[in-house]
């Protein structure tokens, strides 16, 4: 008997150890993503392909976006390769969570990637580690991305353009069209008013059983509440000039009303700890009415009956809704963070790779594949004649606002919001003074 | 001169992966560095300044001393009621001892994800249970305030903790011998006088370095904070290990994160001193 478990034991240790390597020669698990994916996270890393002593390699770290962004990438490289011999692409897909930690290791080591996606061009461009857009994307494809796109990656200090939009998103207000059945609410509400009508109503038929509204201050998302209550009611992280507002009256009259919901037990118990995928399941459920989340958010559930509407303002001080527009991009590393100048043949080989990448036919089914939105003029007219409810979603992303992440403490500003926001809703600290504090923190 | 050969390569490796790590950290916490992590001038203390600006950092001692005292504290004297029972005989035993050293056997970061999911105020599998039974009425949210979250996380440690710290001990019992008993129960001694005067102090020995040695362990624990809340709500809940994680990688603040680490070092190598001086007085 003795022997038996002696041996079971050994088996289980050996076993443990073996998965663990396993692990660590191929996949990773993390947390779902912060910007604009729902799947979980994986960080894989690529064997790098046989390359001849002579071809030239254009390394790509890209983020994973769900399961169908690794096949597709891969498949966009082979087929460039076999298109241009010669140029090798070296893939390696990162989750959203340990993405920037990889990139700063590859930085730090002075071996930067070609090309990434992830994080923010403002982190690297102090040091000179950018290429200038114009320098390394053709004439054509530049004039192919939405100038406003262009535009939010505009440095703020020299007013260049050190990151390409590789693909958008825009924020809706999504409501379960079942619990709108029941309870008899026709239409999503377009103002704070309605909003609370229809939170009231709902928590009364369902008393208190199905959360009305949702509101995500976790690490994940809990930047957006200036995006989502600010803004709505004319406030906002920055002025005209870049400098943060985020203590504006505006912005706190928004807090408070966020503040309100929760504090009337229409929202979901936890702001600080249940992310936005947490309360997508939820809606899924049946067991919340109201949530804003991402324009992906129907492709996740499409079982799941929803009415969209725009982000809800106070009619009090707006005359209209603002949408949250997120934008992932793309930069170019130059040869001070890889540790020697790329050679002029290699330079072409990275502009003829991004003019093959956001042809328009190839880029429009990566968007299909993820739920998510085009950043080029033809990959949008493209994704209208294929897909017109996707590209629905197109003309409010042409009025949306973005973040202000071209700013180089934008990280740290927005880690201490979510802090102190937490901190609002743990009852320590009134709206006012959780913004006050964040002003206060700004370096 | 043989020996050092042989010692070259344990050497090597630890020069490569401790010593020199180690060494770029404090070279880290001590340089400005571009939020792009490059070092750009050695010779400043402005990330200890920032470091003990942030209004949490007090906080984060607190809880990282809180968190290591509970879990050791409250594991080192479950761990002795365990390893007691253990070292019975009776029928089943080997069953149990196996059963003891499964959570060990199991990856920190699946028993921290489980117990999320075990914790979730909606789906949790303890809400539900406790609903069943009708204990209670509403679903409760155990990780609301930072307290209970806190006190949970420290449950989680405590029951991962206990395996190693039992199979320890129960090695430590396993090497009193018998004598001492059969002496004692001819003197007339009861459970209690074996327990307190030879049991005991003869595990002694093992106590201290089990504590030692799990002090430094969960110290540095890093995947049950991380986890079940990161830190949540508004950094309350943080560790040492998991707010140097949030500074380098959510507030991008790398300087500051190499410099909580060496704060971090200096705190550890005031246990490791203390360790070497409890094995140094056993060999003497």
């Amino acid at each position: 008997m003795k022997k038996v478990l002696a041996l079971f034991l050994a088996l289980m240790m050996v076993l443990s150890l073996f998965t663990a390597c396993a692990k660590q020669e191929t996949t990773t698990t993390a947390e779902p993503t912060p910007a604009e994916t729902e799947t979980e996270a994986e960080q894989t890393t690529e064997e790098a392909p046989a390359a001849s002593g002579e071809d030239i390699v254009i390394n790509f770290l890209g983020a994973q976006y769900s399961d169908k962004t690794e096949p597709y990438l891969k498949q966009v490289c082979a087929d460039f390769e076999a298109a241009n011999p010669g140029i090798k692409v070296n893939l390696e897909i990162v989750g959203w969570d340990n993405i920037s930690s990889r990139a700063t290791a590859l930085v730090g080591a002075g071996q930067a990637p070609d090309i990434y996606n992830g994080g923010s061009a403002s982190e690297y461009v102090p040091d000179g580690l950018l290429y200038n857009v114009k320098d390394i994307v053709s004439e054509e494809l530049q004039a192919d991305f939405y100038p406003s796109f262009l535009d939010n990656n505009r440095d703020i200090d020299d007013g260049e353009v050190y990151a390409v939009p590789y693909l958008a998103s825009v924020r809706a207000l999504y409501c379960n069209a079942k619990i709108f059945k029941e309870v008899g609410i026709e239409n999503p509400p377009k103002t704070w008013t309605e909003v609370e009508e229809a939170c009231q109503k709902i928590n009364d038929f369902y008393n208190g059983d199905v959360y009305a509204w949702g509101i995500d201050a976790t690490t994940t998302e809990g930047q957006t509440m200036v995006a989502y209550y600010g803004w709505s009611n004319g406030g906002g992280y920055v002025d005209d000039d870049f400098n943060y507002t985020i203590n504006c009256d505006a912005n706190v009259e928004g807090y408070e009303w966020a503040y309100k919901l929760y504090e009337n037990g229409w929202t979901n118990k936890n702001p600080s700890m249940e992310t936005r995928d947490d309360m997508q399941k939820l809606f899924a459920e049946n067991k919340m009415a109201m949530l804003v989340t991402a324009c992906f958010f129907p492709a996740l559930y499409p079982d799941t009956e929803m009415l969209i509407g725009e982000i809800p303002y106070n009619d009090a001080n707006c005359s209209s809704s603002s949408t949250l527009g997120v934008q992932d991009g793309l930069m170019m590393f130059n040869g001070s963070a890889k540790g020697g100048e790329d050679s002029p043949e290699k330079k072409e080989a990275i502009k003829k790779f991004l003019d093959f990448f956001f042809d328009a036919d190839r880029y429009v089914q990566f968007m299909i594949n993820e739920g998510l939105l085009p950043s080029t003029q033809s990959g949008a007219k493209r994704l209208a004649e294929i897909a017109p409810e996707q590209a629905a979603y197109i003309d409010i992303l042409a009025g949306a606002k973005f973040y202000a992440r071209n700013l180089v403490d934008w990280r740290d500003v927005m880690a201490n919001l979510i802090a102190n926001e937490q901190e609002m809703f743990a009852g320590n600290m009134t709206a006012k003074e959780a913004l006050d504090a964040t002003q206060a923190e700004i370096g | 001169m043989d020996a050092y050969l042989w010692l070259a390569p344990c050497l090597i490796l630890l020069i490569l992966f401790v010593l020199m790590p180690v060494l770029e950290v404090f070279r880290m916490a001590f340089s400005k560095i571009s939020p792009a992590n490059l070092l750009k001038e050695f010779g400043t203390l402005e990330n200890f300044q920032y470091l003990f600006r942030q209004k949490v950092f007090g906080r984060v001692i607190l809880n990282t001393a809180i968190w290591t005292v509970a879990i050791v504290g409250i594991s080192i004297v479950l761990s002795i009621i365990l390893a007691l029972v253990l070292n019975e005989k009776f029928k089943g035993r080997a069953f149990h001892r196996t059963v003891l050293l499964l959570p060990w056997a199991t990856s920190l970061l699946i028993t921290s994800a489980a117990w999320k999911y075990i914790l979730n105020t909606e789906y949790g599998a303890l809400n539900a249970l406790l609903l069943k039974l009708g204990l209670i009425k509403k679903a409760i949210n155990y990780l609301g305030d930072p307290v209970s979250a806190f006190t949970w996380m420290i449950i989680v440690g405590i029951v991962v903790t206990i395996p190693f710290m039992t199979f320890t001990l129960l090695s430590g019992l396993q090497s009193i011998s018998e004598d001492y008993y059969e002496a004692a129960v001819i003197d007339g001694a009861n459970f209690w006088d074996k327990l307190f005067k030879i049991t005991l102090p003869l595990l002694r020995p093992s106590i201290n370095v089990t504590i030692v040695l799990n002090v430094i362990y969960v110290f540095n624990s890093f995947a049950i904070v991380n986890t079940i809340t990161a830190g949540a709500p508004a950094n309350q809940t943080h560790t040492i290990s998991t707010y140097l994680y949030y500074l380098a990688f959510n507030k991008n603040k790398y300087g500051a994160s190499a410099a909580l680490s060496l704060v971090s070092f200096v705190i550890l190598s005031i246990f490791a001193v203390i360790y070497m001086k409890t094995q140094m007085k056993e060999e003497t």
